[in-house]
């Protein structure tokens, strides 16, 4: 797995009967260092999803190019998790898992998968016969087990409480840590970024640029401290006045 | 016995008791008893007449519901998919629904002649529209959001049909299966009446010209416990099948 260089020069959503014509994306350079946990925060419509549906490829109307290592590649694996699981129903969770695999079972991957996310024994499970909560970790499970070259979340632990999605996102960085991949992590919640990243890319209004990148100097044993991540965000902000409305 | 198959059991057998009563009462040689009309159909039974004109409409019947069920997927799917195809094709698909039965039958006759192809071909452009306007239907009502899931993980083309386009339309296709049945059925008696030689159309024909009202409520007995059959033993056991994961 290489480094990622996304280089979009333009995306413009055209004219629609009740909007106009607009700029989502224009001159939007990142740079993502291979297994780096990079998150993402900004406003509402500031192109945060566009962007990820242009690097998973659901969105291919764009001027620009994605870089997988040196060469300029479509050819990359990705693992995408919604705003919401996006599991299909009439599939179990082990089927919904397997599917994304081209043809060789890692039954091995898979197993420690549902094991790291507890979600082991509901393999045989339909979607919808588990919770919320559940069928996130399924969903994550289904994103790590492609083993992409870079893994997109979107805000995946919207609407599930704080305790569910504390336990969930920690249950993330078990499964990122026994298998690293590279991770974009689109969040508005500046506190989930710094408990996750290892850099933070602050991003403006639609057309998107980024405003702002940190690196997340707390260690990672102590991202549970609350006090400790809220510590980093006033200094953050003191640092970086302009992101103050983010925060 | 459970109670909604016990209701419908009694239903029959007072609508049976009802018609007995009626006819005993009237004495018309337009409506004959249930008794002499149930004593026929075990005479056409045993005299091989039923099994055989049966045999002949129903390898009818599923010769032209299969054409019909293929064309209007694959049409269906088609308009449903491609927004364009469908603006350009609306308007003949509102001529084909508007065109009355009775007409497409004469002029498939008039311009093939008095074949099975011709019959086939009547039955096929009667039904093809119906399929094709569910199945659109069914198409523009697909989850964009598990399509995009599809194209995230980049799944074929074939799988993203087999289990993330087929499994939601299914309901669409037995909705078109089902009222599919019951019209091809009827059109199929037109057919066989106005140009067969063979089948349970003609035969009804035959009877009408006798007068002998007994052999026709005979036939549409058979016919009508042949429908209910195949309700029970594919359809319902199909759907029940598709549906095991809504349980």
């Amino acid at each position: 797995m290489t480094d990622f260089s996304i280089d979009i020069t333009n995306k413009t959503y055209p004219a629609t009967a009740t909007t106009a014509a607009h700029v989502a994306i224009s001159n939007l350079h990142i740079k993502l260092k291979q297994n780096q946990f990079v998150c993402l925060v900004g406003p509402s419509g500031c192109g945060k999803t566009t962007l990820m549906n242009i690097l998973s490829g659901i969105d291919q109307n764009y001027d620009g190019e994605i870089f997988l290592g040196a060469n300029n590649s479509h050819d990359y694996r990705v693992g995408y998790v919604f705003q919401e699981p996006r599991l299909l129903p009439w599939c179990t969770v082990i089927q919904n898992i397997k599917l994304v695999l081209e043809n060789n079972d890692n039954n091995q991957l898979i197993d420690e998968l549902l094991e790291i996310m507890e979600i082991a024994d509901l393999r045989n499970h339909y979607p919808t016969q588990i919770s919320l909560g559940m069928a996130r970790r399924v969903a994550l499970a289904r994103a790590f087990v492609t083993q992409p070259h870079i893994l997109l979340m979107d805000e995946p632990f919207v609407s599930l409480d704080a305790s569910n999605a504390k336990r969930i996102r920690q249950r993330l960085i078990n499964v990122w840590q026994a298998q690293p991949h590279t991770i974009l992590f689109v969040t508005h919640d500046i506190r989930e970024a710094i408990m996750l990243a290892d850099r933070i890319l602050f991003l403006d209004q639609a057309p998107t640029k980024v405003v702002a990148e940190v690196e997340v100097t707390v260690p990672r044993i102590n991202r549970a401290n609350e006090n400790l991540v809220d510590q980093f965000r006033q200094a953050l902000i003191q640092d970086h006045p302009e992101i103050a409305d983010y925060c | 016995m459970n109670s909604p198959r016990l209701n419908a059991v009694i239903s029959v057998i007072l609508l049976l008791t009802f018609w007995q009563l009626l006819a005993s009462t009237l004495q018309l040689p337009a409506l004959p008893p249930a008794t002499k009309v149930f004593q026929q159909l075990a005479v056409v039974i045993q005299n091989g007449q039923l099994p055989y004109h049966l045999g002949i409409t129903l390898a009818r019947l599923l010769v032209s519901f299969s054409l019909s069920m293929v064309i209007g997927i694959l049409i269906g799917i088609g308009l449903g998919r491609h927004h364009q195809l469908n603006q350009f094709f609306d308007q003949w698909l509102l001529i084909l629904l508007n065109i009355p039965a009775l007409v497409t039958i004469i002029l498939c006759y008039l311009w093939f002649g008095l074949t099975e192809t011709a019959a086939i071909l009547a039955v096929v452009i009667n039904k093809v529209p119906n399929v094709v306007v569910t199945i659109r239907e069914g198409t523009r009502a697909l989850d964009q959001r598990l399509l995009e899931m599809a194209q995230s993980y980049r799944f074929s083309r074939w799988k993203t049909y087999r289990y993330v386009i087929w499994p939601q339309l299914f309901p669409y296709l037995m909705a078109a299966a089902r009222t599919g049945l019951a019209l091809i059925w009827k059109i199929i008696l037109v057919v066989e009446l106005l140009g067969c030689s063979n089948g349970m159309g003609y035969q009804i024909h035959l009877f009408f010209q006798l007068f002998d009202v007994t052999s026709i409520l005979a036939y549409t007995i058979a016919f009508i416990i042949v429908i209910q059959l195949i309700e029970m033993l594919i359809l319902k056991p199909l759907e029940q099948r598709a549906n095991a994961w809504r349980q």
